[in-house]
């Protein structure tokens, strides 16, 4: 009996197609995966992404320069100025001793 | 049931180079295996092709680590189980399966008595999906008990324990048609 009862289960269970055009519809499935990943804009428009973010990157970078020198520049001009207010108030000085009459 | 053959190795590694003409040729060959199991395990033919598809896309990015054909065989059948399971734990309790879809497509062979059969697909349906997946390896797909553990994740015992029970539960219950299924029984 369980010989018989396994055998009958087993035919019961016997494999069944899946209808025609099965292996056509996944492989289709597989184009259009390909299509996207693969396209020939994919790989340009990942480039022009690069190449943006690299330009906005080096033109954050110039404007952060820019400022800094500016910055530095002012920082030079206002210590120029104190030296040059200094020598005058040195030289005014030294003047005044030479000279008390003057 | 399923020994690998050589066109099929051939065809796996032109497959891995990216021919697709390859991989179809390796989808016709397992596409009865793969479908079969998502129908016993889903019952509805539309879920069914929807994850054999899904199987056969998985394998196809999956190609590099796939070693032999008889490593994409066993790699078919544990990725159709595991996801037909995963997807009815997500299923609600309740969801409705369609009745003229279950069981419905026709097989191949003219069956010796169809009516059992037919009420041995029907048991095996109602069969918790663990319990199932074990009893259509088994009889489906003739595999042994350590190959079924392999395949499932599963301790060896639970396996053997699963079909121990499964099969008291079918014998049960095609007791109503035991005149038909004991016609040879002395």
């Amino acid at each position: 009996m369980s010989d018989e009862f396994e055998k009958a289960l087993q035919s019961a269970l016997r494999r069944q197609g899946p209808g025609e055009d099965f292996s056509a519809r996944v492989v289709a499935r597989l184009d259009g995966t390909r299509g996207v990943f693969r396209s020939r804009w994919l790989p340009a428009a990942l480039a022009a992404c690069i190449i943006a973010a690299v330009g906005l990157v080096q033109m954050r970078q110039h404007a952060l320069d820019t400022a800094r020198a500016n910055q530095a520049r002012a920082q030079l001009l206002q210590a120029l100025s104190i030296a040059s207010d200094n020598i005058n108030i040195v030289r005014a000085a030294v003047a005044h001793a030479e000279n008390p009459n003057s | 049931m399923d020994a690998p053959h050589p066109a099929l190795e051939i065809a796996l590694a032109r497959a891995k180079r990216g021919e697709l003409a390859a991989f179809r040729q390796l989808i016709q060959a397992h596409q009865d295996l793969v479908y079969t199991l998502a129908l016993r395990m889903l019952k509805v033919p539309e879920d069914a092709e929807e994850l054999a598809q899904d199987v056969f896309v998985s394998a196809h990015r999956h190609l590099e680590r796939i070693t032999c054909a008889a490593h994409l065989l066993f790699w078919l059948r544990r990725t159709v189980c595991h996801r037909a399971i995963d997807r009815l734990r997500r299923r609600p309790l309740h969801a409705a399966v369609p009745l003229d879809t279950v069981d419905e497509v026709p097989v191949a062979d003219v069956s010796h008595d169809p009516l059992l059969e037919r009420r041995l697909r029907d048991l095996v349906s109602k069969l918790p999906p663990m319990a199932r997946a074990v009893v259509l390896l088994k009889y489906q797909e003739d595999l042994d008990p350590s190959e079924i553990a392999r395949t499932l994740d599963m301790p060896l015992n639970t396996v053997k324990s699963h079909l121990k029970r499964s099969l008291a539960s079918l014998r049960a219950g095609c007791d109503e048609l035991r005149p038909i299924a004991a016609g040879s029984q002395p």
